[in-house]
């Protein structure tokens, strides 16, 4: 029996595999040691996690493009010949016209490799999926110097009070809304902040319903009421912070998130009193251009009271690939460019580029107006969830694009490279709450498909780049744990005999938590759009689709809109209805709900609902505002 | 007795966990549904291994027996696929298989039973909301609730008069 570790959220769930004649693949749940799925249950995900792998779409030989979508088998060899010709080209004289794309799905090997590639090839255009919705909060944790109180899944249940900012855990990550329930048995008091009425908020002791995008006026109308108490921690703010706190008293905050002031002082009251507590956060709010400063707001509050905070992960290696540094800002291990020096001297590179590369949304952008012209997409589909990624990619000289299976991303790409899916290699993943969890291999891949470090490392010594001689993951993963020190303790001799798997290695740092308060709210015109998730599917639905059991159960998701709305615009159920905004439309069918705000309309994301968003950077923050946007709702006939 | 699958409806979050290990335990088909009532209300229908089973009794091949554990359970060399089970069945559990012709339905994963593990929707099931126990331990739960419920009430009543009452 084989322990594997469940490809699809960030919770990391892990159950055994057995194989058996009649049934290819059994899975067993891990009752008897410490897994983060207490118990070893499984969400409906996991419990179909194979039915992908034997799907008959999958990739099985590299491809390249006679003409657009129309595609022609050929050899690794000639592939990689192919993809070498090109690159080398641009290696020479403008390697930053190259841009490295990395899902959140990727091994942490494979994930390591792809940005050792990129940063060889002499660019920091590399980014992974994560780095918007996971990535953001990471990094406010660590400019905050909040690490110490970084939580595990154990911190959940030893709490007093819960808050659920922006996330609807029991759609989302069942396993962890098992904790938040386990806790509430106990007595502790759980809040919910989210917009709509959720399977979530059936178990919340309250419930408050801000508009989207305005969470930052709550969070500081929080902060005001709770600077009054006296057993809170005293912070030392700014005059000019002071400044934006003291406008944000509760009944502003009324007029703007349309709480009501007793609720949001209520909700204070709790969090003063609670002791011990836990925030816990998601896409709701990371997602939105001011995610940054909402986040680091959220870790102020919870400074103040000392709350652990944990933001909650999308995809299985959200936290991983951005612990290896597939960002454009950070090298792996959360180095900055100063100590570029130390990976000159482990990689045997004196080129090692010192620039901040591009993002995925400036990339988008530059690839529009042919200052990038080429991208390695590696395990993600931003055709779909990427707004414009489309476009960028058919402006693209070049596009290589490795996955499992035949995506809208892979139709748009010139050589198509087939991978091998996770259970299908060995691998090692971070779940959010940091631990490391070795993952066996529990088939081969099909035909000529390979796992992606395989493929990295084929390229990376046909390219002539030193450092790419590796012929098992446990090699790459031993380089990992002696360059990145948060994975000291994940070294693959204790890794692979650990079912369990190993914590990060954090050294707190006994600096004070830096204080921030923003008031960068984005203005949102309703009706405005959100965009929901449900548990049968996940993300693009590049996997959830080709499962039979989950694709017959969540069909045709609907599109919310509220009663009130649907009486002005004269809808009903069951209505096909138009989304239309300024960079486009997408159709579905509406559900009328009692669920929703007035004011905003719900849409599931698995069928490209994020095309419509338009890539708008905040100048600010340089983020995109990627949660919601304005649209326009018209009745299709 | 023996002991059945029953469900707490308040913990239940509609993941369809249930059906979905069913469903790979047994095939591909799954014997527990979930329906939505209402928005964010989810009933779940699955066999309940009657005392007085109709089904049994209908069933004109005798092909419906019940099994050491209490399950009621299908003989499918038996079975001619006369939908007389369904049609007596309440909850309108046993459903037809056209491709094999035969009337399948759960039976408490019998595969399961024999390794000594629990049924594979109860298992799974994140939220603890399925729960496999005899009537005996069901009851004994719910006594135990109600005097929760009563001593919460009690303390309350204690803060707000003060002292003991």
């Amino acid at each position: 029996m084989r322990i594997v570790t469940c490809p699809y959220c960030g919770a990391g769930c892990r159950a055994y595999v057995k194989k058996e004649l009649s049934r290819p693949f059994m899975i067993e749940y891990v009752t008897d040691i410490n897994v983060p799925n207490d118990r070893g249950k499984l969400c409906p995900k996991g419990n179909a996690m194979f039915e992908h792998i034997l799907s008959k779409e999958r990739l099985k030989t590299p491809l390249k493009a006679v003409e657009e979508g129309k595609f022609v088998k050929i050899s690794w060899k000639e592939a990689i010949n192919e993809i070498t010709s090109f690159i080398r080209d641009y290696m020479k004289d403008d390697p930053n016209k190259l841009m490295f794309i990395a899902g959140g799905k990727v091994s942490n090997e494979s994930a390591y490799l792809f940005q050792k590639l990129a940063r060889n090839i002499g660019t920091n255009n590399v980014d992974n999926t994560s780095h918007l919705c996971h990535g953001v909060s990471v990094k406010a944790i660590l400019d905050a110097n909040f690490e110490r109180n970084w939580a595990t899944y154990d911190d959940i249940e030893e709490s007093n009070v819960i808050i659920l900012w922006g996330t609807n855990l029991a759609e989302t990550a069942p396993l962890i809304f098992r904790r938040v329930l386990k806790a509430k048995n106990k007595g502790t008091k759980i809040i919910v902040i989210d917009p709509r009425k959720t399977k979530t908020t059936k178990f919340a002791s309250s419930h408050v319903r801000p508009f989207p995008g305005t969470d930052i006026v709550l969070i500081n109308a929080l902060i005001n009421l709770l600077m009054e108490r006296r057993n809170v921690k005293s912070v030392h703010f700014k005059a000019s912070d002071l400044e934006i706190i003291s406008k944000d008293t509760p009944e502003h905050a009324e007029r703007i998130t349309g709480v009501p002031a007793r609720d949001i002082e209520k909700i204070a009251r709790e969090i003063g009193l609670a002791g011990r507590g836990i925030i816990l956060w998601g896409s709701g709010i990371a997602m939105h251009s001011n995610g940054y400063d909402v986040i680091r707001s959220i870790i102020t509050l919870a400074s103040m009271v000392d709350f652990k905070v944990l933001p909650l992960a999308g995809q299985n290696n959200s936290q991983g690939v951005m612990d290896m540094g597939v960002v454009p800002d950070l090298l792996p291990g959360y180095r900055t460019y100063d100590e570029i020096y130390f990976f000159r001297e482990a990689w045997k590179n004196e080129g090692l580029p010192t620039e901040v590369g591009l993002d995925i949304p400036k990339s988008i952008k530059e690839a529009q107006k042919c200052n990038v012209s080429a991208f390695y997409v590696m395990g993600a589909n931003i055709a779909v969830s990427f707004p414009e990624a489309e476009k960028a990619l058919k402006r693209a000289e070049f596009v290589v694009a490795q996955d499992i299976f035949p995506t809208q991303t892979t139709e748009l790409a010139d050589i198509v490279l087939p991978a091998a899916a996770f259970l299908e290699s060995d691998g090692s993943t971070t779940n959010a709450e940091r631990r490391i969890q070795w993952s066996s291999r529990v088939k081969w891949p099909p035909e000529d498909a390979k796992p992606d470090w395989a493929i990295l490392c084929e390229l990376g010594n046909a390219l002539g780049l030193k450092g790419f001689d590796f012929y098992f993951p446990e090699e790459i993963l031993r380089e990992i744990s002696t360059l990145v020190p948060q994975y000291v303790n994940a070294n693959p001799r204790t890794l692979t005999r650990t079912p369990e798997g190993v914590m990060w290695n954090t050294v707190p740092s006994s600096q004070p938590t830096k204080v921030y308060v923003s008031d960068k709210m984005p203005l949102l015109e309703p009706p405005v759009m959100i965009t929901v998730r449900y548990v049968g599917q996940f993300q693009t639905g590049t996997m959830t689709k080709r499962s039979p059991s989950l694709n017959v159960r969540w069909q045709d998701l609907p599109i919310l809109v509220s009663e009130e709305d649907a009486q002005k615009w004269g809808i009903k159920d069951g209505d096909r209805v138009k989304l239309i905004s300024e960079s486009g439309k997408y159709i579905g069918t509406v559900k009328v709900s009692k669920t929703v705000i007035p004011g905003t309309i719900k849409v599931p994301w698995h069928e490209g609902a994020n095309r419509i968003m338009g890539l708008k950077i905040d100048e600010e923050t340089g983020l995109p505002q990627m949660k919601a946007c304005s649209c326009k709702l018209e009745k299709v006939e | 007795m023996g002991k059945r699958v029953f469900i707490d409806f308040r913990n239940c979050i509609g993941c369809r966990s249930c059906e979905i290990a069913c469903a790979r335990e047994h095939h591909g088909k799954a014997n527990i549904t979930l329906i939505e009532t209402s928005e964010l209300l989810m009933m779940s229908f699955n066999c309940r291994h009657c005392e007085n089973a109709p089904c049994m009794l209908v069933c004109p091949a005798r092909a419906l027996y019940r099994d050491e554990d209490g399950a009621v359970r299908i003989k499918y060399q038996e079975c001619i696929g006369c939908m007389f089970c369904s049609v007596a069945c309440p909850f309108g559990t046993p459903e037809f298989v056209p491709e094999l012709k035969i009337m399948v339905k759960c039976d408490l994963c019998s595969h399961r039973r024999d390794e000594d593990k629990l049924p594979a929707c109860v298992t799974t099931c994140p939220t603890d909301a399925l729960i496999f126990a005899s009537e005996e331990e069901i009851l004994q739960i719910k006594v135990k609730q109600n005097l929760a419920k009563v001593e919460e009430l009690a303390k309350k009543v204690e803060k707000i008069m003060g002292g003991t009452v």
